[in-house]
């Protein structure tokens, strides 16, 4: 199992959480001016300290587009990164929460992921590989700079830390760019994540921190989670406010349906299938919070239907983690509808 | 459709210009709009400031690291011998077109030209947080000395001069260590 389909906190709003950390080793240069050959060796290096430890290594090089572009969906590696043509190997560890890019950008984008509203346990996941590293290699570091990065922009802690977050209440009540504006004022980044563009579906978004030079990682993190605290609080608010009668009808209405095409359809495109995931997984949440208010809810949907299952599906739905699940033999966009249909109603049978 | 000048030949050449209300719109020959783009009546070799997306990019990180990127730098000095990293051998100036830098010791070869680009970037130039572990005794010696200086700035500040008096005596001697 990977990072997702597990239980976490607060996952009615926050999917996941992240923290990556970019280094470079000192004596080698970086991105395209490192050659084949010393990019070779120091891939070498790093497996002779990682590989002991349990961590596997994946060779890039090797992986066909499907294998790598799977990776690139499951948001374990950047498209950046899958494309590269020289030498590059993933490494992940036995926990599967750990995956360490090698030759990306850096020669080292250490990450770790964690289900939920976690970013305490990511950061530290990322600091004891990143730890395990910095004793037997030389980090390029200065006192004042910090960590030395490829771009000027990762130096300092060189680290990212970011949060998937579901809003759909806040995107339906037009409050989003209001927040993203004051986001960017403080020093925080916005940007959607699937369905971007295509009205109802826009309700996944990643928030991380800008700034890495002159904050110590924990402020960073701090202040993110503080922010993030306060606008899982703001959308679940406005959940409440949709939980009254009028809008609730409309909305488990419009999740009811939802469900049933994903259960009934034979054919299914990734964007629908993100459209339908949408509104169902707001249908849950309202009916939970219902629940709590102690209004009659009842969606139709199985209450045995967890996030992590419907988070587990959002995964296995895209292009190249369904063709690799179904044999990694390539198929046309309508065999894979086809595929994709198939799959979610079985996955939804054994609810 | 013929030419709307002379009417004699086919028209290849579609002029339409829009500048502050002024219009002016012309189906032309090749000959014709050769003529007039000569005479300065159109002028056929403007470029939307959006269509020139490399000079635009460049322009960026001249901005970005307050360097003139290479068209910009005039013939006669491009001929001096530049200054380039040792490890990478990038220069300065390829540095700030590509916007990245070639390798970690750049960033001590051209400390003093990355500057004030970086605090641009981050509004900061001095690191906070993580170390190496080679850098353990430095920098955590560095963190200390800055809490020591912090505090004793707000002790003056308060009026807390015996408290003052010790925050120095400890900052004096922790510097006197090195």
């Amino acid at each position: 199992m990977a990072w997702y389909g597990k239980k976490s906190v607060d996952n009615d709003v926050v999917l996941s959480s992240r923290v990556r950390l970019a280094r470079n080793v000192e004596g080698y240069p970086f991105g395209r001016h490192l050659t084949d050959d010393r990019a070779r060796e120091l891939i070498g290096k790093i497996g002779a300290i990682l590989t002991p430890s349990g961590y596997e290594a994946v060779d890039f090089t090797g992986l066909d587009m499907i294998g790598a572009t799977a990776y690139v969906e499951e948001h374990i590696v950047s498209p950046e990164f899958a494309g590269e043509k020289g030498p590059h190997t993933l490494f992940k560890n036995d926990k599967k929460n750990v995956y360490i890019m090698t030759c990306e950008e850096d020669h080292l984008r250490i990450q770790c992921i964690t289900p939920g509203f976690s970013l305490d346990e990511a950061y530290a996941g990322a600091i004891e590989a990143e730890s395990l590293l910095d004793s037997s290699l030389n980090l390029a570091f200065n006192e004042k700079l910090g960590y030395l990065t490829h771009c000027p922009t990762n130096l300092g802690t060189g680290m990212r830390a970011s949060v998937m977050m579901f809003l759909p209440a806040i995107t339906k009540f037009g409050k989003f760019s209001s927040i993203a504006r004051q986001l960017s004022k403080i020093g925080l980044t916005v940007r959607g994540s699937y369905g971007e563009g295509s009205g109802s579906t826009g309700c996944l978004y990643q928030i991380s921190n800008q700034v890495t030079l002159g904050v110590s990682e924990e402020e960073s993190i701090e202040k993110l989670k503080n922010i993030v605290a306060s606008i899982v609080d703001q959308e679940r608010k406005l959940r409440d406010a949709m939980t009254k009668d009028d809008v609730w009808n409309s909305v488990a209405d419009a999740s009811a349906r939802a469900y049933g095409t994903l259960t009934y359809a034979r054919m299914l495109s990734f964007s629908e299938f993100m459209k339908l995931w949408c509104d169902v997984r707001l249908g849950i949440a309202l009916d939970n919070a219902r629940k709590m208010n102690g209004q009659p809810g009842g969606t139709g949907i199985p209450s045995s239907l967890s996030y992590e299952t419907l988070d587990t599906l959002f995964i296995e739905s895209q292009p190249a983690v369904l063709t690799l699940l179904s044999g990694g033999t390539p198929m046309s966009p309508a065999e894979r509808d086809l595929r994709r249909a198939d799959a979610i109603k079985r996955r939804l049978a054994v609810v | 459709m013929l030419c709307n000048r002379c009417g004699k030949n086919e028209a290849v050449v579609f002029y339409n210009e829009n500048i502050n209300g002024y219009k002016k719109s012309y189906s032309l020959c090749s000959d014709c709009a050769r003529e007039l783009e000569a005479a300065g009546e159109i002028n056929l070799n403007f470029t939307s400031p959006f269509e020139e997306g490399e000079s635009l990019l460049s322009g960026l990180f001249e901005s970005m690291f307050g360097i003139p990127s290479a068209p910009a730098l005039s013939g006669a000095k491009r001929t001096v011998k530049e200054k380039r990293c040792p490890l990478c051998g990038l220069t300065i100036r390829e540095i700030s077109e590509e916007g990245k830098v070639g390798c970690a010791e750049c960033y001590r070869s051209f400390a003093d030209e990355l500057r004030p680009s970086i605090t641009r970037i981050h509004g900061s130039v001095h690191h906070k947080g993580r170390f190496p572990l080679r850098f353990k005794n430095k920098c955590e010696k560095e963190n200390r000395l800055e809490d020591l200086r912090r505090r004793l700035k707000e002790a003056i500040k308060n009026e807390e001069f015996e408290r003052a008096a010790a925050l120095r005596d400890e900052i004096r001697n922790l510097t006197a260590e090195a």
